[in-house]
């Protein structure tokens, strides 16, 4: 009704669209973000939310622990002296997440890629600016987005808490050089790890599958590899096919640390999450080159 | 494409040309298809097909199977051909991210996010089209296919027809040029249906080319005359269904003649040679000719020489189940 009292017809036909356009950048950063927040239960029902938050919490709770310790007992020369021997370096700290990254592997890549294929929206995401591959490439950002809230943001957190507590790295340089390997060696870790993932949760269109998928995948490597270099005494080389640990011995080489496997050489470290990522790159490739078509 | 063409032989698998005429030259093809084929394997989807087609609707029919859905996909960019070429708007939509944004599809499964609300799905689609303000621009889509914006309810939740709505507003979303709706009538009921011709025949006006696959032929003649036969893979005909009726010579065409005394009437037609053959109904002859012209040269003079008043002469076969039935009845 317009003022006057005067009814009016509105016209309710078709409107052309005359704004701009963001294209591929625009179509990516969509589909990452959107990924993200089907992971992560985001605008979906509480009950959505558990598993993703609860993960994530199990994963911070070592840097959580380190801190909380630090901050309750450090500030003392003596006891800071105690807790520098006792708290994990940064290049160590990871591991300690171990369980809850396998798990969250086996949570993120399964969601973000199985339901796209089961509901048919391959062929909706294809007939946008996106091609097969950089749909891909905005799957990987997202998994391996959010990879790093496990693999990264618990150092990144340890890094901050310890600095508070007067237990971080000495000085500013030093402090900037840690963070920088903190971000490098996690961004590679968490990327190695969101391939093999993707991969492994590629196989099937059954999410249940894909998340049983990509668990088998990483720990039935890792227990085959055990048994291959502990109980069959093959050579201590056979650990470079290992999917778990590879990425963690990365994050320390990246610190300059031995790390775990001092007898295996640095180049071969990196060759070997390379090598993993490759194969996974190529496996996900060959799975989705006639994805909705 | 244009309707006053003349389409090829059936099964000729041979290109769909515009006629020379004195008509104004028809508008430049917005979807042109060359020489297609696309196999999987041994098995042969699309064989040899070649059309262009303008702006306004254009019914892809064919039965299951036939390769509608597989030249959807070869013109949306989601698969290649593997002989020909396939262009939209002139360009390669499978190397041309640009003319991917220029087109809308609505695939025929229910691709859809069920647990998101119609205006969530939509905005995400218009996200990945780049489109500036997602939201806004699905609360225009929604509305332009009556939709309410606001309705809180997950599309899981959604009957058939609204699923379809929410299909139609995702491929309008980008405002395409080339509308690729595959099977979109599937499944509703008849208010719905009707109103979803509506939308498209709006569209079809305002400029856009849409290509509509459906094996409801009732439904189809309501899009439009324009066709595309597909059976078995193969372009079977293309153009105005009526004037590919016509050119259907070696069936008789079917023409209800209703007359007072059918019976001697009938017996006239035949004695005279004018017809081919002829059933009495209740109140009706059913007439089949081969020769339409000439029938209708000599039914009223029969008429009037055995004194028989003739109250209707009209067509029966004329429409477009009668054609494809002809097209793919005998593949």
């Amino acid at each position: 009704m317009t003022a006057d009292g005067h009814a009016q017809i509105l016209d309710r036909g078709y409107r052309k669209y005359d704004g701009k356009r963001s294209g591929l950048v625009g179509a990516v950063r969509s589909t990452a973000w959107h990924s993200a927040r089907s992971v992560l239960g985001l605008g979906r029902k509480a009950r959505h939310k558990i598993a993703p938050v609860l993960v994530i919490i199990v994963a911070m709770l070592p840097a959580i622990t380190y801190v909380g310790f630090a901050a309750l007992l450090g500030g003392d020369e003596f006891v800071n002296d105690f807790l520098e021997g006792v708290v994990p370096a940064f290049s160590e700290l990871p591991r300690g997440s171990l369980a809850a990254i396998v798990l969250f592997t086996g949570l993120v890549a399964p969601e973000a890629l199985v339901r796209d294929r089961r509901d048919g929206m391959l062929s909706l995401y294809l007939s946008t600016p996106l091609t097969r591959r950089t749909y891909i490439l905005a799957k990987v950002i997202a998994v391996g987005g959010l990879m790093s809230l496990v693999v990264l943001v618990p150092t990144i957190f340890y890094l901050l808490g310890m600095t508070f507590a007067s237990l971080g790295p000495d000085g500013f340089g030093d402090w900037i050089t840690v963070l920088i390997r903190i971000i490098v060696s996690g961004v590679l870790a968490s990327l190695v790890y969101a391939l093999i993932s993707m991969a492994a949760a590629s196989v099937t269109d059954r999410r249940a599958f894909a998340s049983l998928a990509v668990i088998l995948t990483m720990m039935g490597a890792l227990i085959v590899i055990q048994i291959l270099v502990e109980g069959a005494d093959l050579s201590v080389n056979w650990r470079l096919l290992d999917p778990v640990n590879m990425p963690m011995e990365m994050i320390g080489r990246i610190f300059g640390d031995p790390g775990d496997y001092p007898e295996i050489g640095s180049e071969r470290i990196y060759a070997s999450n390379a090598g993993w990522a490759g194969a996974s790159l190529g496996l996900l490739w060959w799975r989705y080159r006639k994805a909705g078509a | 494409m244009s309707e006053s063409s003349l389409p090829p032989p059936p099964g000729a698998g041979a290109a769909y040309t515009a006629p020379v005429s004195d008509a104004p030259p028809p508008p430049p093809p917005m979807v042109s298809v060359s020489n297609v084929t696309k196999a999987f394997g041994d098995v042969i989807a699309v064989s040899d097909v070649s059309f262009t087609v303008g702006p306004g609707i254009t019914a892809l029919l064919g039965p299951n199977g036939a390769g509608k859905s597989t030249l959807f996909r070869m013109l949306c960019g989601l698969a290649a051909p593997t002989s020909g070429q396939v262009r939209v708007l002139g360009r390669d939509a499978r190397r041309d991210a640009e003319v991917r944004g220029r087109i809308g599809l609505a695939p025929q499964q229910d691709a859809l996010f069920d647990r998101l609300d119609a205006l969530e799905f939509v905005s995400i689609a218009a996200e990945l089209h780049g489109v500036a303000e997602p939201e806004n621009e699905a609360r225009r889509v929604l509305e332009f296919v009556q939709l309410p914006a606001d309705d809180p309810k997950p599309v899981g939740s959604f009957s058939k027809g609204m699923r379809q709505r929410v299909k139609l507003a995702t491929a309008l979303v980008n405002d395409p040029s080339v509308l690729i709706l595959d099977e979109p009538l599937t499944g509703l009921d008849p208010v719905q249906r009707r109103r979803m011709i509506e939308l498209f025949v709006e569209l079809g006006e305002s400029g856009k080319c849409l290509l509509v696959s459906s094996h409801v032929l009732d439904e189809v003649a309501r899009l439009g005359s324009r066709v595309l036969v597909i059976a078995q893979g193969r372009l079977a005909a293309a153009g105005d269904y009526h004037a590919l009726r016509d050119l259907m010579d070696d069936r008789p065409h079917r023409i209800r003649v209703r007359v007072d005394d059918p019976r001697p009437f009938a017996a006239a037609l035949v004695e005279r040679g004018i017809v081919d053959g002829v059933s009495i109904a209740t109140d009706a002859l059913l007439v089949d000719t081969t020769d339409v012209d000439g029938f209708g040269r000599s039914v009223a003079p029969v008429a009037r020489e055995l004194g028989i008043r003739l109250r209707e002469v009209a067509p029966t076969d004329d429409d477009l189940e009668s054609v494809f039935r002809y097209l793919v009845g005998g593949r």
